[in-house]
């Protein structure tokens, strides 16, 4: 009688990992620690896990970044406000995945990427109500990639620390793209969904 | 010359565009299905070590929504008789509120205060990131009995108590033959009784469309590849699995409309009762005919809209002049139950029906909004889809048992023909009782109905 108890006592222990792996595991890795165990371990980083990490750092950094040149840029109060909410918040999202995203071992690029750089370039260039546009729609779009890019993560990423960042930051990031659309609208007449 | 002008209308064309970002696209999996990287006796002992978790996680989000108790309303039964309905509002207040607080609100106070009842979110699928067909246990047992066929899945189980779904097997009415009445003798249709139990009742078409309806196709949780959900090589699904004797099982899916994986919203399977009068299908796609949707249901319910994954595990793609035509035709024989209330446009008979239930259905035409969608002179439809914009009510991108909670978008309106006989209700089964439909459109209407008349319309509702 006090075998099938404490074999239960076993079982119920070795699953307690399996709280944060709900997804399909057809497609973990063969060397995910754990896995021939029965359940990999919710501590290790994955494949996507590591690109979200690089992805999002980069993302964080360009928001921030932009958001600093349209501070000084726009003469718009509203556009200033939605700049500087980009700034602080994008700011703290940032430090709490550096934290959250070191099982990734991701080395970081320390510039702007490419396509970013490209941006501030461009809207360096425009200024007044064009600039104010180009700025809203480009962070429109920017906030439409970060929301997928977190859905994805959340789809296929592996890491407890790294799921829980995304969960919390997805509402923000959905509001943040709702914001950048009124403000848009704002300047341009255009349909909001409210 | 002309090279020339083009060069300098293109650069004039990118000095007017928004800088837009193109770099780094989401890897392929965020739209298609990643192919299989373990063996299968790998996954099979990690999704039924998961297994248990699994479950408890979603019957905790169950019992955090519902009351789920079986409180069945005396003396109403589903149309065969054999399955009491279900009575009462069983989606959960948010403590501190009341059904008549909510409704004096606005939708932008209570989506600040968060105080949507849980129940009147998106459901997720009892395991969102696998997703796939999930079958109720009856219909497990019952095509195991009469057919040798495997359709329960190793990584989870249906998730919804037998009393919240509708009664099995359900009956069958034709509209072709309507003196006959249930044809189904209680039985669930199946590839090895079909034919007796329908040779002199259906046409030689009929027949045939019958057949294939319910002949195993291979399916993306039940095929011969290592990418399944089924212990054994399994030889698939067939259509009448989930639209079990035409009707519905509550077997459930997720949209295959929708990506990433966790954006999807589950799907209660859809009755096919009155196909004849319905326009249009498919969870997004608004498909305009049933021959469409017949044909293409080989790519969505069985292979979630991934025709790549699809081909690899061996699709079915019916032929369209002849076995698609004769499959939809047999599903337009189906009928709605009877509903001996109803007049031949869908209205009330004064002399057939109770005061309450009167008051139901002006309620329904009036106040209640109901029939601005549900027209009872076309069976309760409308052939439209709708955006209720649920999301005027709570902040999106929640993420509740790793479904993300989203705006939906239009969805189809459904008709309102024997829906006693179909819980759970709306496209995702979020809610488990005809009560509960009317405190959500009380809400989401804004009409303020009083506790008299919606018990009136739950009345009325039970005659449909």
């Amino acid at each position: 009688m006090v075998r099938p108890i404490s074999m239960l006592l076993l079982l119920v222990a070795s699953h307690a990992s399996f709280a944060q792996m709900t997804g399909n595991p057809a497609g973990l890795a063969p060397d995910t620690p754990g896995v021939e165990g029965g359940g990999p371990a919710p501590d290790y980083a994955n494949n996507q896990d590591k690109l979200f990490v690089r992805q999002a750092a980069l993302g964080n950094r360009a928001e921030v970044d932009l958001a600093k040149q349209a501070a000084g840029k726009s003469g718009t109060q509203a556009v200033k406000d939605f700049a500087n909410r980009m700034q602080k918040e994008h700011s703290t999202s940032s430090d709490r995945l550096m934290k959250a995203g070191k099982a990734a071992k991701m080395q970081i690029p320390r510039d702007l990427d490419p396509e970013h750089q490209r941006v501030r370039d461009e809207l360096g260039k425009l200024s007044g109500a064009d600039y104010d546009k180009a700025y809203l729609a480009a962070q429109i779009h920017d906030h439409q990639k970060t929301a997928n890019l977190l859905l994805w993560h959340l789809s296929y990423g592996q890491n407890a620390e790294l799921i829980r960042y995304s969960s919390d930051t997805l509402p923000v990031v959905l509001d943040h793209l709702e914001h950048a659309k009124r403000e848009y609208a704002a300047l341009t007449s255009g349909p909001t969904r409210e | 010359m002309r090279t020339r002008k083009w060069r300098w209308l293109l650069g004039l064309f990118a000095m007017s565009v928004v800088p837009l970002s193109h770099a780094d696209p989401l890897p392929p999996e965020a739209t298609y299905r990643p192919l299989p990287t373990l063996p299968l006796d790998v996954v099979r002992r990690n999704d039924e070590g998961a297994k248990p978790s699994v479950q408890r996680r979603q019957q905790a989000l169950l019992m955090q929504r519902y009351d789920m108790a079986n409180r069945p309303i005396p003396g109403v039964m589903m149309s065969g008789g054999r399955k009491a309905v279900q009575g009462g509002v069983r989606v959960k207040l948010t403590p501190g509120t009341t059904w008549d607080q909510l409704a004096q609100m606005s939708p932008n106070e209570i989506r600040e205060r968060n105080l949507l009842p849980l129940g009147f979110l998106p459901l997720p699928h009892v395991k969102q990131l696998a997703g796939g067909q999930v079958f109720p246990q009856n219909q497990i047992d019952e095509i195991g009995r009469a057919e040798d066929r495997n359709l329960r899945r190793f990584d989870v189980d249906f998730d919804l108590p037998d009393h919240m779904t509708p009664e099995f097997p359900a009956p069958i009415f034709l509209q072709s033959r309507p003196e006959l009445g249930d044809v189904s003798g209680g039985k669930l249709l199946t590839i090895r009784n079909y034919y007796a139990m329908m040779v002199g009742i259906l046409t030689p078409v009929q027949m045939e469309g019958l057949r294939l309806l319910l002949t195993p196709f291979p399916q993306e949780e039940f095929n011969q590849t290592e990418d399944r959900k089924v212990a054994e090589q399994s030889d698939g699904v067939a259509c009448l699995d989930c639209h079990a004797n035409f009707h519905t099982n509550a077997a459930f899916h997720l949209t295959p409309d929708v990506r990433p994986q966790t954006a999807r919203f589950r799907l209660d399977t859809t009755s096919l009762r009155g196909m004849f009068n319905q326009q249009i299908h498919g969870s997004k796609r608004s498909l305009r005919s049933v021959e469409d949707f017949t044909e293409f249901e080989q790519r969505t319910a069985y292979f979630n809209g991934d025709h790549v994954s699809a081909t690899r595990k061996g699709v079915h793609l019916p032929d369209r002049p002849n076995q698609v035509a004769m499959m939809a035709q047999m599903q337009n024989m189906i009928d709605f139950p009877p509903a001996p209330k109803l007049d031949p446009m869908g209205r009330l008979d004064p002399a057939k029906a109770t005061q309450q239930e009167l008051a139901g259905e002006q309620v329904f035409m009036g106040k209640g909004r109901c029939a601005e969608c549900h027209v009872p002179q076309t069976h309760f439809l409308d052939n439209n889809m709708h955006d209720l914009k649920l999301e005027r009510f709570y902040k999106p991108g929640q993420v509740h048992n790793d479904m993300a909670t989203l705006p939906e978008g239009p969805m189809k309106t459904f008709t309102l023909r024997g829906i006693k006989d179909s819980p759970p209700y709306m496209h995702d089964g979020r809610l488990m009782t005809l009560a509960d439909t009317v405190e959500f459109f009380n809400l989401v209407l804004g009409v303020k109905l009083t506790q008299e008349e919606k018990d009136s319309l739950v009345a009325y509702m039970l005659t449909l």
